[in-house]
């Protein structure tokens, strides 16, 4: 294996010359160069040569990885640290993990920590962040550290929710039976599981807010501090109480309002300057424009407010009762008033209160749906106004465009953000209806013939409406072909989008999406029994399962056991299976049971 | 096998250890393979439903699913306990069970004889290419990952056969009788329950509803008849036997990737040599299980419960009786909280016990030999066992959320997922 090494090597002109090669005969193995240096491995350790042959680096690590930028990882025994080429020990082998090198040029370490879950997940110790110059940016003193959401974006973000909300209403929920969120849902959960069930469903869901605390790190080893969204980052210290041993393990419940309340997040910038020390809120959120929303737990509500990085001062000489609040923009803020009845746009150098509304939707797209008097307008963040407040309904898709009822005829428009605080209705895209976009596809009702049709996010049609039914699924793998039926069908084929063609010739009762449950196959339904067809229309199942669930099962048996599409051969088995003799029990234990009964 | 690490390591060989940090650790591991069949008395009530319902259990993901088509054979008498043994067991013979299960392991074409090694490796969890490149090389390696197959994967295939006796409840007889007939006498409804017991159409309820109707009897008093139902099952274990001798013999006689007429006939005509060793039995308790979580529109819910149940207390029996056949569960999670537990997705159906220990064992391969070595004892944490037993969630048990069973450390460390649990 050496020599296939060095041949390789040489080829590549990565080697020194036959004559000058004696000092590799004193390696057991030699990697590739890469920053001018070489791994060597010498009696199961690991150290660094230079294209001379100059062991830079002695080989005492057990594990090394390839220099980068001029620094490499290493671990001695169970402690990792970073050398650079010069050998020296950047950032010390004394932790027991370490991340990868960010854009920003920093790195996360942990200090007698433990490996947690199975993708070598540290936890427990401390963390603390270096630079590349070795230099500690962040104290290894924290319990975690953490990025913000880094699905918050500059142009504007969604609400954070506090706590309190899911919390009390969960508890209200849970004691009570009812739920209301914004004063007009009302929905009784009938055991705890299903109270669980609903809060989160309404969090991913309905429920437009978003909990966007600082997101403790999820520190996979050699994982990177993700801040591209800010130069920002988040450190805990926390202070649980030392739970009784019996309650502390994996118990099924939510954070409660009390532990959350007892978390200690601080804030560092990029170059390590302290601009939000710990043990001051109990709730801060996504920096913005110089703001830290902040919320503490005070007599079992939430109240909120704005701490301003440069004074280090709170907006408010007042804290806000509220449920949710939103970044800063252009110096304003939206607060959302404790019963959620009133939702103040506020400037957050005056602390004036500019405008109120009955609702207000946010989007991740930087604008605000909003309700006055039974009608629904659009707002930027600013809030000025997009579209008045005159229409019967507006939808802000998830990939920003607009699904518009202008008015009570039952007409939808779509129409996108021209980013220049106006609207543009797309040509032709206007329909009797139009479904939520799921992947880049909505469903739609054509005005004229009120078929069904299937358009992209240019409001073009990819499957012309022809169908009374289409099938579109969340899950769905591939999507260039549709599950549909027409007019004067009664059951389902399988339409390629752009064509209207059927893909393969078989048809179905009923289908799932491909993908939607299993890979690349689809369950079908012909005759009240169910199988499996693939994306190619190749029977991967035959229909001969009485319910999904046998389907399914007989899907996943066969999958694990490596065993390939349906053959003849398992044809045959399964009517060994299926004899109607064996499943009514009619079999005996006294006789031999005829051959073909036996599936081997 | 290689560590999901981005070290530019150059080994290749010698030791490593298996499943070290990798994220999908928990669902890749060896298991043993069962085929599960029953022995029905057709004599007695409920015959018909509990054969339904047995057949609707699903196979543990403790296990690898090994059955084979036959999976419900009758007795329409009393034999004696004696005699039932020597039925099974002349039972098993007769039916060439072994040859049929090692068939299975080659996912053999009975018509043509052909065979492979997709099974071998899928559940050997073995790199494909890799396996077949060192097959095609007769390497040493590839002779090594050969009999670590058959000891650690086609020797751990086991058959259990379960004799079912309802237990008369006796005053309530007469309803259940009535309700029998009924049932038995309408061919159609037959299917129709057993769709209901496997969770099938709701549209069948309403049959049932219906065949209540003709009697004069309500779902309500099927459900009442069903309350305390109670089953005594007696399961036998019997281990494949798979040894240098009879491997040699299927592997150069009859064991072939193409249609071969001389290599099929070999193998059906040697059926014989493949034969299945009796390990012994155990008997349920018996007890009556609670109807609490039973749907009253379900009430045949109540066979499945008591059935399944009793079968997964006579399967624990076993592997407390039987140390090969002693399932291996994955540590899911460990955590440091005051001390370090661990973590595994086994509970009260494996048996579960916080007065019992478990060894914890890292897996390792060494030069195509899969080893299993001992790095501590944990003991499950009373309050935290896992109730993962069929309905438990549905009759509120205590310990029916929690989806995994926390074990605190008794001896060892450096504990990480992917290492596997065995009870001691």
């Amino acid at each position: 294996m050496l020599k296939r090494f060095i041949t390789i090597l040489l080829a590549a002109g990565f080697l020194i010359p036959l004559s000058a090669q004696t000092w590799m005969d004193n390696y057991d193995e030699i990697g590739d160069f890469c920053d001018g240096l070489a791994i060597i491995r010498k009696n199961d350790k690991y150290g660094y040569v230079d294209q001379n042959g100059l062991e830079v680096i002695p080989c005492i690590y057990d594990e090394v990885g390839k220099f980068s930028e001029g620094l490499a990882v290493v671990r001695n025994a169970k402690k990792y640290g970073y050398v650079n080429t010069n050998g020296q020990e950047v950032i010390p082998c004394n932790y027991s993990a370490v991340g990868s090198f960010n854009e920003q040029g920093l790195v996360w370490v942990n200090s007698r920590g433990w490996f947690k879950t199975g993708t070598n997940e540290i936890t427990g110790g401390k963390f603390g962040v270096y630079n590349k110059d070795g230099k500690i940016i962040i104290p290894i003193q924290y319990y975690t550290i953490g990025v913000f959401n880094p699905e918050t974006s500059s142009d504007g973000s969604p609400y954070f929710l506090l706590p309190a909300l899911s919390e009390l209403s969960f508890q209200e929920m849970y004691k009570s039976g009812k739920y209301n969120h914004k004063a007009n849902a009302m929905f009784a959960p009938e055991n705890k599981s299903d109270a669980i069930t609903n809060i989160k469903w309404i969090a991913q869901n309905e429920c437009f807010f978003d909990i966007h605390e600082p997101m403790p790190l999820k520190p996979i080893l050699f994982s990177k501090l993700d801040m591209s969204q800010g130069n920002y980052i988040a450190v805990l210290e926390s202070k649980y109480k030392a739970a009784p041993s019996k309650h502390y393990y994996n118990r099924p419940v939510y954070l409660s309002a009390e532990e959350r309340g007892k978390n200690r997040w601080g804030v560092y910038s990029a170059e390590g300057q302290l601009l939000l020390p710990t043990g001051k809120y109990d709730i801060i959120y996504n920096p913005s424009e110089g703001y830290i929303p902040v919320a503490q737990l005070k007599s079992g509500e939430f109240k909120v407010n704005y701490y301003n990085i440069a004074t280090q001062k709170l907006a408010f000489n007042e804290w806000k009762k509220a449920i949710a609040v939103s970044p800063v923009v252009a110096g304003k803020a939206m607060i959302v008033e404790q019963k959620a009845t009133e939702v103040n746009l506020t400037d957050l150098a005056t602390g004036v209160v500019m405008k109120t509304y009955d609702a207000v939707f946010p989007s991740k797209h930087g604008v605000y749906v909003v309700l006055n008097n039974k009608k629904y307008g659009l707002i930027d963040a600013a809030g000025n106004a997009i579209i008045s407040t005159i229409c019967t309904s507006i939808s802000v898709e998830t990939n920003g465009l607009l699904i518009i009822q202008p008015s009570d005829i039952q007409v939808e428009n779509l129409a996108k953000l021209d980013g220049q605080g106006g609207v543009t209705q797309l040509e032709n895209a206007s329909f009797s209806s139009i479904s939520h976009f799921r992947k880049g596809r909505a469903m739609v009702t054509d005005r004229v013939s009120k078929q069904l049709g299937l358009i992209n996010e240019n409001g073009e049609y990819l499957l012309q409406p022809d169908f009374k039914d289409i099938i579109v699924q969340y899950t769905m793998e591939d999507d260039s072909i549709f599950w549909a039926m027409k007019n004067t069908d009664s059951i389902y084929h399988a339409y390629k989008i752009f064509s209207n063609e059927q893909a393969f010739k078989n048809g179905y009762e009923k289908a799932f999406a491909f993908g939607a449950l299993h890979n690349d196959v689809a369950p079908v339904l012909i005759n009240k029994l169910w199988g499996m067809v693939s994306i190619k229309g190749e029977t991967v199942l035959p229909c001969e399962f009485a319910s999904l669930k046998d389907a399914e099962n007989e899907y996943q048996m066969r999958s694990r056991d490596g065993l390939p599409n349906w053959r003849a051969v398992d044809g045959e088995r399964r009517i060994a299976q299926t004899k109607k003799d064996m499943l009514k029990g009619e079999l005996k234990l006294s006789e031999k049971i005829d051959d073909s009964h036996w599936d081997y | 096998m290689k560590k999901t690490l981005f070290f530019a390591l150059l080994i290749a060989s010698g030791i490593s250890v298996i499943a070290q940090n990798n994220g999908n650790s928990t669902d890749q591991y060896r298991r043993s393979s069962i085929y599960s069949l029953i022995v029905n008395h057709t004599d007695q009530s409920y015959a018909d439903h509990i054969r339904n319902q047995f057949l609707a259990i699903p196979v543990s993901d403790k296990y690898n699913d090994h059955n084979l088509s036959v999976r419900v054979v009758g007795v329409a008498f009393k034999p004696s306990k004696k005699e039932m043994d020597n039925n099974v067991q002349r039972f098993v013979s007769e039916n060439h069970i072994a040859s049929r299960l090692v068939g299975r392991w080659f996912d053999r074409d009975k018509q043509t004889g052909e065979c492979n090694m997709n099974v071998v490796k899928a559940r050997g969890l073995y790199d494909a290419t890799e396996f077949d490149k060192e097959m095609a090389s007769h390497s040493t390696r590839g002779l090594a990952m050969l009999q670590d197959a058959g000891e650690d994967l086609i020797g751990n295939t086991y058959l259990i056969v379960n004799e079912v006796r309802y237990v008369d409840k006796g005053a309530t007889s007469k309803i259940v009788g009535t309700t029998l007939n009924v049932l038995t006498m309408t061919a159609g409804a037959v299917g129709a329950i057993a769709l209901i017991a496997a969770g099938g159409d709701a549209s069948t309820a309403s049959d049932l509803m219906d065949l209540g109707k003709n009697t004069g009897q309500s779902l309500d008093d099927l459900a009442s008849s069903l309350k305390g139902f109670r089953v005594k099952i007696t399961t036998r274990l019997f281990q494949l036997n798979w040894n240098d001798t009879i491997s040699n013999f299927f592997y150069s006689q009859c064991y072939s990737e193409k249609p071969d007429a001389v290599k099929k006939e070999n193998f059906e005509k040697n059926r014989d040599k493949f034969t299945m060793r009796y390990l012994g039995k155990v008997v349920s308790k018996g007890n009556k299980t609670s109807f609490l979580g039973i749907s009253e529109d379900e009430p045949l819910q109540m066979i499945r419960k008591a059935t399944e149940r009793a079968i997964d207390e006579n399967v624990v029996d076993l592997q407390r009786k039987f140390p090969q056949f002693r399932v291996k569960s994955p540590i899911s999670d460990v955590v440091e909280a005051g001390g370090v537990v661990v973590k595994a997705p086994i509970g009260k159906k494996e048996g579960v016990d916080p007065m019992h220990k478990y060894e914890v064992l890292e897996v390792r391969e060494s030069n195509g030999r899969i080893e299993y070595h001992k790095v501590g004892t944990v003991q499950p944490i009373s309050g935290l066992v896992w109730d993962n037993r069929f309905m438990a969630h549905e009759e509120g048990a205590e310990g029916a959320d929690l989806e995994a069973t926390t074990f605190k450390v008794l001896s060892g460390s450096g504990f990480y997922p992917g290492m596997l649990l065995r009870e001691l």
